[in-house]
């Protein structure tokens, strides 16, 4: 049994091993793992492909819910820009994608190697 | 004894005093039980207080001064009570740690800012806020590495220069108006103003005073970090509320520390740091209070302080348990550790939710005060501001802390979840961030003045989650797109690069020139010397001078004439 099945391994590895460059963890496949917390468990679909896949459709639509409810109802705000139509929402999402895409200029301009101060080998 | 039973007792000495009994205590349990206990007593002591007032009066002749260590009014109530929670959750965290030192120090060091901040004047509260820096700093020594002890020493050179400067004003406020009390200063007092206020615009982490945060806490220990985040900076900000409320300066420079940090907490790597950068993201929110200075400002400091020493102290906490447990807090080495320690990951989500202000959670009933005080005195730039680094702050506390930890892609490790002790910390934590999201009115009657705010409207709830959800959805997108700076394992600088590099180079040129004219002055002294010694050597040597032998009947003659001159001397005096 076990001399049929050694060559599917090394066939199945070749695939594998060219695949980690984009997707590093794969190997350790969580389901069968056992050293999974208990606790844990019950939520392992939260790290499933469907739901990593499906995650921004649910945040899209309860985003376009949220902004949805300025139609219904005025909110009522202390500068007159507040009360806009979905102002929360558009400010919200423009200021977090400026501040993500900042990230590459900033870590261009002030990212150095981790041993750029010598003190700093000594670590960990 | 009644009357001794009935007096008002000063919640600090009741941690010092343990502290010291630390210092002695040879056995660990004994130790840890004090740890725990000095809390519960402190709460007694400040539970029992029932009026405002000014106790524990001592007059020191000397300086003229009578000071008082037990101010209890509207102010020092609200951070005595935060700094007690957190002296017993720290103590809660620790209890695993066998260090007597680090035991002791982190004791004595939430008891001085308890101290601190029940200290009526200015000579109390300059003993007690250089004693948080030296005992502070051994919490961020303790861990022994040589970057640890560089960076310790700087924090301790930045927290003594912050101390000085405090007495400094001190003493000149003193010339000026004749009082050592620790009153409203403001920069109307002039220089000793701006002293006082550099002074504890140190500890507060102002705009480019702020290095020694972002630089010494990633590097303290695992409880240390803990320790650190509740203490220091919470004090000064109460610093700042009591001696210069309505200063308008200081909405700028809020304003300003909300923003910066953000974008740097993006990219850096070290979650620890990030976390540091989050301390000073909210500070920032807490300066632009003070600044603005209304009561509702004043009372939205108080109240953000005291529900940020909760969840700050709450994610410092699990992103310790990680560290201790798989030994880094390094985001490109972490992920998927939920599966590992799923009850850390979720205190940690509680935390990240709270300081994010969903609602329910802390930060959606204290955060939101702060923004209306804002709005309510016309201040829309800087209100817009601060919503923008709201949307900062979702991102790097909010998300990047618990995703690149727990969740993102799956790292491999399978360590066990965090000892007990540190469970039950965070649960506390956890339970009293949710605690007061959702019974904020117990919050609000401990507040410095009286409030009249309803966090829980129409208008805040959605536009709240407009501002979450869509900020939420930006994450999710930038990260499909591949837009997201993924995380590499490298050094953020800051502005300490200035002195930490070029600034170290000037001082090491420096050092050089001086060493160079110090062997010049020297080798013009050896000759100087030289050249004296040669001359006198040539007069006193055996052939020299001195020692020529003359005749006899010289030295007659010259005996004979020292005698004729004797004689007439004495025939002149009589």
């Amino acid at each position: 049994m076990s001399a049929s099945k050694t060559p599917a391994p090394t066939k199945a590895k070749k695939p594998a091993t060219k695949k980690p460059t984009v997707e590093a963890p794969a190997p350790k496949k969580p389901a069968h793992d056992e050293d999974i917390h208990p606790v844990a468990r019950p939520f392992l679909f939260l790290v499933s492909e469907k739901t990593r896949k499906g995650f921004i459709y649910i945040l899209l639509i309860a985003t376009l819910v949220s902004i949805a409810a300025d139609f219904f109802i005025h909110r009522h705000g202390h500068f007159r820009f507040e009360e806009s139509f979905g102002f929360y929402a558009f400010f919200a999402f423009i200021a977090f994608s400026f501040v993500v895409l900042m990230g590459w200029p900033l870590r261009r301009f002030t990212g150095r190697s981790e041993d750029y101060y010598p003190e700093s080998t000594e670590d960990d | 004894m009644t009357e001794l039973l009935s007096a008002p007792l000063n919640p600090a000495w009741a941690i010092l005093a343990a502290g010291l009994l630390i210092a002695l205590l040879p056995w660990h349990a004994a130790r840890k039980a004090v740890m725990l206990i000095a809390p519960i007593v402190a709460l007694g002591f400040w539970l029992k207080m029932n009026i405002f007032g000014s106790f524990g009066q001592m007059d020191l002749d000397t300086i003229g001064a009578g000071l008082t260590t037990f101010r209890f009014d509207g102010l020092s109530r609200i951070w005595g009570l935060i700094f007690i929670i957190a002296a017993f959750i720290n103590a809660l965290f620790a209890l695993h740690e066998r260090d007597r030192l680090t035991d002791t120090m982190s004791v004595l060091y939430g008891g001085a800012a308890l101290a601190a901040v029940f200290a009526g004047d200015l000579i109390t509260l300059f003993v007690f806020w250089e004693m948080t820096a030296f005992t502070s700093v051994f919490l961020i020594w303790r861990t022994g590495t040589a970057a640890a002890r560089n960076a310790g020493i700087r924090y301790l050179l930045m927290h003594i220069s912050s101390g000085v400067l405090l007495l400094a004003g001190a003493v000149l406020l003193h010339a000026q108006t004749g009082s050592w009390a620790f009153e409203h200063i403001g920069l109307e007092a002039g220089l000793a103003g701006w002293l006082i206020l550099i002074g504890i615009g140190i500890k507060a982490a102002f705009p480019l005073l702020h290095t020694w945060l972002e630089d010494a806490y990633p590097k303290a220990t695992i409880t240390g970090a803990v320790v650190l985040s509740a203490f220091t900076t919470k004090m000064a900000i109460y610093a700042l509320a009591r001696g210069y409320a309505g200063t308008e300066i200081l909405i700028y420079i809020g304003a300003i520390m909300t923003v910066f940090p953000v974008f740097f907490a993006v990219i850096e790597n070290d979650l620890r740091r990030v976390l540091s950068f989050s301390i000073n993201n909210q500070l920032g929110f807490m300066v632009v209070g003070i600044g603005i200075g209304t009561t509702l400002g004043v009372n939205g400091a108080a109240a953000h302080a005291f529900a940020d020493v909760l969840f700050k102290g709450l994610l410092f906490m699990s992103m310790g348990a990680v560290l201790y447990r798989t030994g880094t807090a390094k985001a490109s080495e972490l992920g998927g550790l939920f599966r590992s320690m799923p009850i850390t990951a979720f205190f940690c989500l509680i935390g990240a939710g709270s300081i994010s202000a969903f609602p329910f959670l802390s930060a959606f009933v204290t955060k939101s005060l702060i923004l209306a005080a804002a709005a309510d005195e016309g201040h829309w730039i800087i209100w817009l501001v601060l919503v923008f680094a709201s949307a900062g702050v979702l991102e790097h506390a909010g998300i990047k802390i618990p995703y690149f930890s727990f969740f993102a892609h799956d790292s491999g490790r399978r360590v066990k979840e965090a000892p007990w002790n540190m469970l039950v910390a965070m649960g506390i934590a956890a339970f009293l961030s949710i605690f007061i999201g959702v019974n904020h009115h117990w919050l609000y009657s401990l507040l410095p003045y009286a409030i009249n705010y309803e966090p829980y409207t129409f208008d805040h709830i959605v536009g709240q989650m407009q501002l979450l959800l869509a900020a939420i959805f930006a994450f999710a997108l930038l990260m499909r797109l591949g837009w997201y700076p993924s995380e590499k394992r490298m050094t953020i600088l800051d502005v300490d690069w200035f002195w930490r590099k070029p600034g170290k180079a000037l001082g090491r040129w420096f050092y050089a020139i001086i060493a160079r004219l110090w062997a010049f002055a020297m080798r013009g002294l050896d000759q100087f010397f030289g050249g004296c010694s040669a001359v006198l050597a040539t007069i006193m040597r055996p052939d020299g001078g001195l020692s020529r032998a003359l005749p006899a009947g010289a030295l007659a003659g010259f005996t004979a004439a020292l005698l004729t001159l004797a004689l007439l001397a004495v025939y002149m005096a009589s």
